[in-house]
């Protein structure tokens, strides 16, 4: 069966502009894979990955350049432009933009010489291949499409492949251009986060950014099948999300409506009751809310939007844990060279980044960037330019969705009274304020380590 | 509150049980090898409980109790609640489905209606008031750290006329409350410093108009229990002479005709009324149905009276005397052959036992003793109609009757101490069809018999088990 796209018009704009330029490009495809059934998915706008050029460009010296350069266009231009984990880094940073419901679902490419086209195919299935292995919190093991572009003939053309069976070949795809985006349902919720994660005497021995990797797992798990509340009614899977009366059919189908959701885990009966006791070094706490937010199509199920804000839950965690992570990277190494000494992580609070939310120009769409403290417009205005090539109005982002908790520092003394660790960082830190302890501000990332000890844990 | 190691749920044939089981994962920190148990209880407890809120569903309808308000699935094409004018429920009546009403019997305890209820976390609401972007922060340097899986069974009584929105603060008081006898619990059970895993138990001793609610470490014997279950007797006032707080002796609410396949107290599918004009006594407590052909054992012509040693094991099995499984017939034949009473060779055979040999397996497996009557007539049964009766009331355990070519059980004695009068209520093992209670029922194989029922030209002997006066 051929598979069909709907894609919006603003990629048929893109495409234009594309052809336009006449440059080579590679690039990805943004859009939501439709239900097996339907054999359609959906292509929402493209992102041109960034040359490399410009990347080395910036950290190397002049004179570096131009060798580089030089040597670059002579011997590697072939296939620089096709550069697996260049590609592979932009899929990670545009998957943490994305708002549930949506993903990488493709690779486009414009106007590549004869030997690249013939290495396409193996970069296509190989990329895929690696961002499978890396984390299926990005994207969904589906087909995947390639757009190929020719600024010569002025045409696209959209084929499809599985990148988990590579030995088959790339399927011609139907195309059709409408708009879709602006009519798909907004699910919001947010999520609270209250979990302990007991470190290991062999997971203390690694990184610290291995460490917050197999905390984030564990902590995945606890996020698995809820009971799910759509504007506050609670619905069996397989129902349409979204009623819509016969009568008014045509028009109301076409209407986005924002959707509450409720999240609830069950708490069974145990079955078994076995004390699991064991010796820990250290443990993770992590606390807090996450805004989230997902699409899904009008005529989803309940299910889908369950799946749809699901997937946007473990994204967002991830997307922070992993931008924490690797902090904690670039200063462990700091550390080891100033000190030689192992970076030990015992005894403090690290601020997770807050997510703001961005609209996007050309598609009615919230993307995501997170910031730590420190951080504001222009430097979310800066990463948007580069990896999506669209400049961001400071108006169009929002910083208020979320707020930083507010942080409290002993300043002497290492014991603080005993505060329950259920208090949010704001209630602790109103009781704190309230029996003497002094306020200092919190500081900004990579240094992010504030010492506080949480007298308790649960 | 009290520091009692129980709690009492009063209830009446209107009351509405909502039965809370879940369970939570608490933490308890081990310093010099003394486990803080109180610590770890109030952390957790102000963590999970006071500040993270809690929703409670009814398992099986989409009927959610949320801080607040209820939600009660509200879908136009619903067919389970309509409340009236599209108002949210009101009272717990509306709330709750209606039960069809069951054709057949039903077991007087059965009028209570328990509703089961799953405990889940909101970990995720639509809006809140600020949303505070998470942290993760390290704490270090536990020495030993033990998590324990807590399991609690809480039950609530409401009425029909409560208030429907009064029933989510009345779950949480109910947890809270659970949570504290869990702590006391553990406390008192602790073992060389560390914690131990407590199971709930939910007891009606005597049948009386209330549960009694306690939590038993996992695994303790029932020994060690012993002077804790006496206490109990004692604050409740309950005779000392019989099991009624055993792990066996637990309530069970759902109204189950069955337990492991066999068919419980088949007897009470007949009417209490005596056709004679006579006094009912009856087996107290629960039994369960052994006969012919089951367990896929064809002892069909000669397991009678293994068939009847069995329904008496499952009663003191019932009862909470004993957790040992039912023996089945070879098991039954070898503890004849290592009390001496049969040569090995017995095992396997298709041999006849009679209720002295029944005896001799009572004492030996479950520390049983029984009287021993003798009639030397089937005729004279009619006489002894009223020691059989005392036994009844007294006793309350079923009789294993073996004589002529037969062995039967002896389930009641209708008597009417004027006229002279007797009805004896049997149990047949002979049956060899399915459970099929109407069958059972109807065909006569549990049901009320005449003295012609006994052949005049045998003799009959009769094991009487007796009570041991434990708890």
């Amino acid at each position: 069966m051929v598979r069909t796209y709907v894609a919006e018009n603003c990629v048929e704009q893109q495409i234009q502009e594309i052809i336009g330029r006449g440059k080579e490009e590679v690039g990805l495809i943004i859009g939501c894979h439709g239900n097996q059934k339907e054999q359609r998915d959906y292509v929402a706008f493209l992102a041109t990955t960034p040359s490399q050029d410009d990347e080395d460009a910036e950290s190397e010296s002049e004179e570096e350049v131009d060798e580089k350069t030089k040597l670059k266009k002579e011997e590697k231009q072939d296939v620089e432009l096709l550069d697996e984990k260049w590609i592979f880094n932009h899929c990670i940073q545009v998957s943490r933009t994305l708002p549930g419901g949506f993903e990488v679902i493709g690779v486009y490419v414009a106007n590549l010489s004869e030997s690249q086209t013939s290495a396409v195919k193996n970069v296509f299935v190989g990329l895929f291949k690696q961002v499978f292995k890396y984390s299926t919190i990005m994207l969904t093991e589906n087909e995947k499409i390639l757009i190929s572009i020719s600024s010569k003939t002025k045409k696209a053309t959209f084929q499809s492949l599985d990148p988990k069976s590579p030995q088959s070949n790339f399927q011609l795809c139907e195309l059709k251009y409408q708009h879709f985006v602006e009519n798909w349902h907004l699910l919001r919720t947010v999520f609270r986060i209250h979990f302990l994660f007991p470190v290991s005497e062999e997971l203390s021995c690694k990184s610290i950014r291995k460490q917050t990797q197999q905390c984030f797992k564990e902590w995945c798990k606890t996020v698995e099948d809820p009971v799910v509340l759509i504007n506050d009614a609670i619905r069996a899977d397989d129902e349409v999300l979204v009623e819509v009366p016969k009568d008014k059919a045509k028009q109301k189908a076409r209407e986005r409506q924002e959707i509450r959701v409720s999240l609830l885990k069950k708490l069974p009966y145990p079955d078994s009751l076995t004390a699991v006791g064991g010796q820990c070094r250290h443990r993770f706490v992590i606390k807090g809310d996450v805004s989230c937010l997902s699409y899904v199509r009008n005529k989803a199920t309940v299910h889908e939007a369950k799946q749809a804000i699901l997937g946007d839950i473990h994204r967002t965690m991830w997307a922070r844990m992993e931008l924490l992570g690797e902090e904690f990277e670039v200063s462990e190494s700091d550390q080891e060279m100033q000190h030689n000494q192992s970076f030990n992580a015992l005894e403090e609070i690290n601020e997770l980044p807050k997510r703001v939310f961005i609209q996007h120009p050309k598609c009615d769409m919230l993307l995501s960037d997170y910031v730590f403290s420190d951080e504001s417009a222009p430097d979310v205005q800066e990463r948007f330019k580069q990896v999506f090539g669209f400049e961001v109005a400071e108006e169009q982002i929002d910083f208020d969705i979320e707020s930083f908790p507010e942080i409290e520092l002993s300043k002497n003394e290492i014991i603080p009274p005993i505060v329950p660790a259920s208090l949010t960082p704001n209630e602790a830190a109103k009781l704190l304020r309230n029996i003497g302890w002094g306020l200092l501000g919190a500081v900004g990332v990579g240094m992010a380590s504030i010492f506080y000890l949480w007298g308790y844990f649960d | 509150m009290e520091a009692k190691p129980y709690r009492i749920t009063q209830i009446q044939e209107s009351t509405i049980l909502l039965r809370l089981r879940c369970g939570f994962e608490v933490l308890f920190a081990s310093n010099n090898g003394e486990c803080r148990i109180e610590e770890g209880f109030e952390r957790f407890v102000a963590a999970k409980l006071r500040h993270s809120p809690l929703a409670f569903k009814l398992q099986s309808e989409p009927v959610l109790f949320l801080d607040g308000h209820v939600v009660v699935n509200s879908l136009v094409n619903n067919t389970l609640f309509r409340s009236e004018n599209g108002k949210e429920p009101r009272t717990v009546g509306d709330v709750l489905p209606k039960v069809a009403k069951k054709t057949g019997k039903t077991k007087s305890s059965s009028s209570m209606r328990v509703f089961d209820v799953e405990t889940m976390e909101v970990q995720g609401q639509p809006s809140t008031e600020s949303v505070t972007s998470p942290t993760l922060s390290s704490e270090g340097d536990l020495s030993v750290a033990t998590l324990v899986k807590v399991p609690v069974d809480a039950i609530v009584a409401l009425e029909k006329t409560d208030e429907a929105s009064s029933v989510h603060a009345k779950l949480l008081q109910g947890l809270m409350d659970h949570m504290e006898l869990i702590r006391f619990c553990m406390i008192k059970f602790k073992q060389a410093g560390k914690v131990v895993a407590v199971e709930p138990f939910h007891f009606r001793p005597l049948n009386n108009e209330y549960i009694v609610t306690t939590y038993y470490p996992t695994g303790m014997d029932e020994t060690e229990l012993e002077t804790f279950r006496r206490s109990l007797h004692v604050c409740l006032e309950l005779p000392t002479n019989r099991p009624l707080f055993r792990r066996g002796n637990m309530y069970r609410f759902n109204d189950t005709e069955t337990r492991g396949g066999y068919l419980l107290n088949v007897h009470e599918g007949h009417s209490t009324v005596s056709p004679i004009g006579g006094q009912l006594a009856l087996v107290q407590g629960l039994y369960s149905y052994h006969h012919y052909m089951q367990d896929r054992f064809d002892d069909n012509g000669w397991g009678c009276a293994y068939r009847s040693l069995q329904t008496v094991c499952s009663w003191f099995n019932l009862q909470g005397y004993t957790s040992k499984p039912i023996p089945n017939h070879r098991d039954i034949q070898q503890i004849l052959v290592d009390v001496g009473d049969k040569q090995p060779k017995f095992v396997g055979s298709k041999q006849w036992i009679g209720s002295m040999e029944v005896s001799y397996v009572l004492n030996n497996y479950l520390g049983v003793e029984s009287k021993i009557m003798f009639v030397s007539s089937g005729a004279e049964l009619k006489e002894k109609a009223r020691e059989l009766a005392v036994h009844f009331e007294n006793q309350g355990t079923p009789i294993m009757i073996g004589g002529g070519v037969l062995a039967h059980t002896i389930l009641g004695v209708d008597f009417n101490s004027n006229t002279g009068d007797v009805r004896f209520l049997i149990l047949d093992p002979h049956y060899t069809g399915a459970e099929d209670l109407e069958v059972i029922l109807k065909k006569g194989w549990c049901g009320w018999k005449k003295t012609d029922f006994w052949d005049p030209m045998a003799y009959y002997n009769l094991c009487m088990p007796q009570r041991p006066s434990v708890i």
